[in-house]
């Protein structure tokens, strides 16, 4: 089966409040670049059926350089080839990249299996991959979290309330991962960490598609914390709690 | 009487059979030795030079068995055995001299004092010394002692050889009269008892005759089967005490990343030489099991176990990985606290070979428990390995008199925080303490703040010797530039990392703990303690003191803040861990946990405040200490600083 993973690199998740400054813009300051997590979930995925179904699976970024960690990443686990589509790095209209996306796939050969996270962790908008699903006509499943070659096909199962369902897949498909127990990331062999290091990574030109979305404003929101302790005996403290939680309640947190 | 001698071979005219069984024994021993040495010949050579720390190690840990006396009983009665059968050993060589050679050396005031009552007073202190083994194994059953067929047989039959060679020697003295036989005192006395037996001369004959042999067959299948079972250490313990590393293996091997076929051990080939003779040098005494904390908690790993697993695997399944003899479980629970080596009488290194079984796991197999990979990540990815960390590298500073070091500038004391320090909340208290401590004695302090990266010592501990080399480089990089005249730091895995793991990667600084740099700052008045009187215990950090050897100056620093120090049940080089070493700060962990069963031991001594220099070990015996009930756990700057700040203040 011939994979295109799709993943991306973004601002550290786990930065401490205030490292990201929004002034209009992002500024990431010392703040590191990481493989986005359910980019994790889904190279996870790739490795899984590529392995299964005896081939190999080929990691595509959009950004600038800083995304050649998340290739690498892709690469250490063991990705054929690697590829970023090079646009500047920043906000992204969904529609804008679905089409860069399909572009590059286009360049790249096409394949029978597209694999997307289930959203982008920095701006957390989850439909890249339908769009793109759309734009080449084929069908979608979001939020896998497991799959399996069934003969020339693709079995997929997802979580639903209480349960489980799996879809039954022959022919080119779409999915996003999302997190889950067979989705979790393997840790790369350091050999092929060292090997991924070395290896080249294509820079794809970026199809014209025009802008339909552009970023107007960008602020943080204000969080103040107000904390307390609340001291006593047992029963003086849970006396307090309780007053404190019904006040919560009726005010809202307010004073 | 003539000059005082002995018959050899008296009553035994048929000796010279002795020699059929003597070549078997020879064949015997040669295959056993050779049968080990064909593994040991597989392992990594590593080189010995200089000689010199190895020699004077094989001195006091062989010749004078300095660790196995440190268990009186058990361990002087070892000495005199060892002492007993060296002796034991010269005697039989003479009469070999004599018998086969006939050299005239078993006569005169040698025979009377050496080969008469020397040797008498060797086979008596051999039989009390084996006495007390058997005793100790199996009427007070300590559980680290081993309680098969073999360590029956060896101490039993030990005890019979020894036995019936006064037997021999008392059945001689009282069939021919010996003239010189009282210098043989333990046999005279035998004999004497014959006599009152009235034991008859063709009897007495009889019975030496029949025994003179038993004893030969007994001592030389005990000698064939040395190099078949635990015996074996007689030879092997002082090889292994020998290639032992001279700094106690505190320093892991820098693994050449490039070139190595194999990242890691696997297979018996990549264990070095001296590993593997470790594994045939082990006596099974248990010290290790006794000192570990991961097995006094329950976890699958015994260091002891561990040795011997890997013992029977090289033997029998020399070929095969080493993963089939050692479970992850066992692997990962280690510490590396070191105190299996401490406590090893044959100086056998248990952590070099965990860390390079754990090489293998992690680096080539992508293998590592949760919690210990989120945070190997972390260092990968934000320099770091805590997790969800609300602060950046300065935020512990704010409001502090001190800045950042900037390119350019010279730097006199450079503070070396620690990603504990700047990160942890608790430990973050530490570093403002210290920061005030150095900051009142006029130090020019800077700190690295976003130029400090982790050292590399959790993944190094993991077993991800990459990211490992990668975080040294980096920081090697990095200190070099700034050119500290000294550098300080409140973290012992730092300190370890900084001053010694550090100098293979080119680095060469002056660094110090704070405990060392604050009690010489108080020994020359540059800082003044009010007087304390707090009741305060103090826990050795395995990286500061065992690592390290600083003992005596976070100990002084607590009696010069006033502190009436007391020690808990293990301390100094005898240490336990608190359970937060080899990745284990960053897991979640099973009970019973090692810091509740060290917050037992601290709480015990009715201290006030249990100290420590390290804010691993702060904040798993702060855990510890409250779940006991204990009180106040505080790290040896803030409890100077507590009697500092005053003499501060007051001087304005």
């Amino acid at each position: 089966m011939r994979i295109l993973c799709f993943v991306k690199a973004i601002l550290d998740p786990e930065a401490p409040p205030g490292a990201i400054r929004f002034p209009g813009k992002v500024e990431s300051g010392d703040v590191s670049t990481v493989l986005g997590p359910f980019e994790g979930n889904a190279l996870e995925l790739a490795l899984q059926i590529s392995e299964a179904s005896a081939g190999s699976f080929t990691a595509v970024a959009m950004g600038d350089g800083a995304q050649d960690v998340a290739l690498r990443k892709a690469l250490a686990l063991g990705a054929g080839r690697a590829a970023r589509i090079d646009v500047a790095t920043g906000f992204v209209d969904p529609l804008g990249a679905a089409r860069r996306l399909e572009a590059a796939a286009k360049e790249l050969g096409g394949a029978d299996v597209y694999i997307f996270g289930r959203q982008a962790g920095d701006w957390d908008m989850g439909v890249t991959a339908g769009l793109f699903a759309g734009l080449l006509d084929l069908p979608f499943v979001p939020l896998v979290q497991q799959a399996e070659v069934a003969g020339e096909g693709l079995r997929l199962r997802r979580e639903i309330p209480g349960g489980y369902e799996e879809s039954l897949r022959t022919g080119p498909i779409v999915l996003s991962v999302t997190n889950g127990p067979r989705t979790l990331m393997r840790l790369p062999k350091v050999k092929d960490v060292m090997l991924a290091n070395r290896k080249p990574i294509d820079v794809l030109k970026p199809a014209e598609v025009g802008e339909n979305l552009t970023l107007a404003e960008i602020a943080q929101a204000q969080v103040t914390r107000q904390s307390r302790m609340i001291t006593g005996d047992a029963a003086s403290q849970a006396a307090q709690l309780a007053a404190e939680l019904r006040r919560f309640l009726v005010t809202g947190g307010g004073n | 009487m003539g000059i005082p001698h002995r018959v050899v071979y008296w009553n035994v005219p048929d000796h010279a059979w002795m020699y059929l069984p003597f070549a078997i024994l020879c064949i015997v021993f040669a295959y056993g030795v050779w049968r080990r040495w064909r593994v040991w010949a597989t392992g990594r050579r590593m080189p010995l030079r200089p000689w010199g720390p190895r020699l004077r190690r094989l001195l006091s840990h062989a010749g004078l068995q300095s660790r196995v006396v440190r268990r009186p009983l058990q361990g002087y009665a070892h000495l005199a055995l060892a002492v007993a059968f060296v002796l034991l050993f010269i005697g039989t060589v003479v009469v070999a001299l004599k018998a086969d050679f006939g050299l005239p050396v078993m006569q005169g005031a040698f025979y009377l004092w050496f080969e008469s009552a020397t040797l008498d007073a060797a086979g008596l202190a051999g039989i009390i010394a084996l006495a007390i083994f058997l005793v100790r194994r199996y009427a007070l059953r300590p559980s680290a002692l081993g309680r098969e067929l073999p360590d029956f047989l060896v101490p039993f039959t030990l005890l019979i050889i020894l036995i019936t060679g006064f037997l021999l020697q008392s059945l001689r003295i009282y069939a021919t009269h010996d003239p010189w036989g009282a210098y043989s005192f333990v046999s005279y006395g035998l004999s004497a008892l014959y006599a009152a037996w009235h034991l008859s001369t063709p009897a007495a004959l009889i019975i030496h005759r029949s025994l003179w042999w038993f004893h030969l067959l007994l001592a030389f299948s005990f000698l064939g089967a040395i190099p078949y079972s635990k015996l074996f250490h007689l030879f092997m313990a002082p090889v292994a005490i020998l290639l032992s590393d001279p700094d106690g293996a505190t320093k892991l091997e820098k693994l050449d990343l490039e070139h190595s076929e194999r990242l890691g051990a696997n297979m018996l080939t990549d264990f070095t030489v001296k590993d593997l003779i470790d594994l045939d040098a082990c006596t099974e005494c248990g010290r290790c099991e006794e000192a570990c904390p991961a097995f006094a908690s329950g976890k699958p790993l015994s260091p002891k176990r561990l040795i011997l697993d890997l013992r029977e695997h090289a033997h029998e399944r020399p070929l095969e990985p080493l993963t089939a003899a050692i479970k992850d479980e066992t692997l990962f629970a280690c510490t590396t606290c070191r105190a299996c080596m401490e406590a090893c009488p044959v100086d056998i290194e248990h952590v070099p070979k965990i860390v390079g079984m754990r090489r293998f796991r992690v680096m080539e197999e992508g293998e590592m428990p949760t919690g210990l990979a989120e945070a190997v990540q972390g260092i990968e990815e934000r320099g770091h390995p805590f997790r969800g960390a609300q602060a950046s590298r300065t935020t512990w500073m704010e409001g502090l008199p001190i800045r950042e070091w900037q390119p350019g500038e010279p730097c006199e004391t450079l503070l070396w925080v620690g990603c504990a320090g700047a990160f942890d909340p608790r430990a973050q208290k530490v570093a403002r303490a210290l920061t005030q401590l150095l900051l009142a004695m006029g130090e020019d302090l800077k700190v690295l703040g976003r130029r400090e990266s982790c050292t590399g010592d959790p993944a190094r501990r993991a077993g991800q010797e990459y990211l490992y080399q990668m975080q040294a480089e980096e920081n090697v990089k990095t200190l070099k530039d700034v050119a500290p005249r000294r550098i300080v730091t409140m973290c012992p895995h730092c300190l370890h990392q900084l001053r010694d793991e550090y100098r293979d990667f080119g680095a060469d600084f002056e660094v110090v703990h704070h405990s060392e740099y604050l009690q010489a700052a108080l020994v020359t008045g540059r800082i003044k303690a009010a007087a304390g009187g707090r009741r305060i215990t103090y826990h050795d950090p395995c990286y500061l003191g065992r690592y390290e050897g600083v003992f005596a100056a976070p100990r002084e620093v607590l009696k010069a803040a006033g502190g009436d120090v007391v020690e808990m049940a293990h301390h100094g080089p005898d240490s336990f861990c608190c359970g937060a070493g080899g990745g284990w700060a960053f897991r979640e962990e099973g009970v019973p946990r090692v810091n509740r069963l060290r917050a037992k031991e601290a709480v015990a001594t009715g201290a006030e405040v249990v100290a420590t220099g390290c804010p691993f070990c702060l904040s798993m015996m702060t855990d510890g200490v409250k779940a006991e009930g204990g009180g106040e756990v505080e790290d040896i700057a803030e409890i100077l600083w507590t009697q500092v700040a005053p003499e501060v203040t007051a001087r304005g």
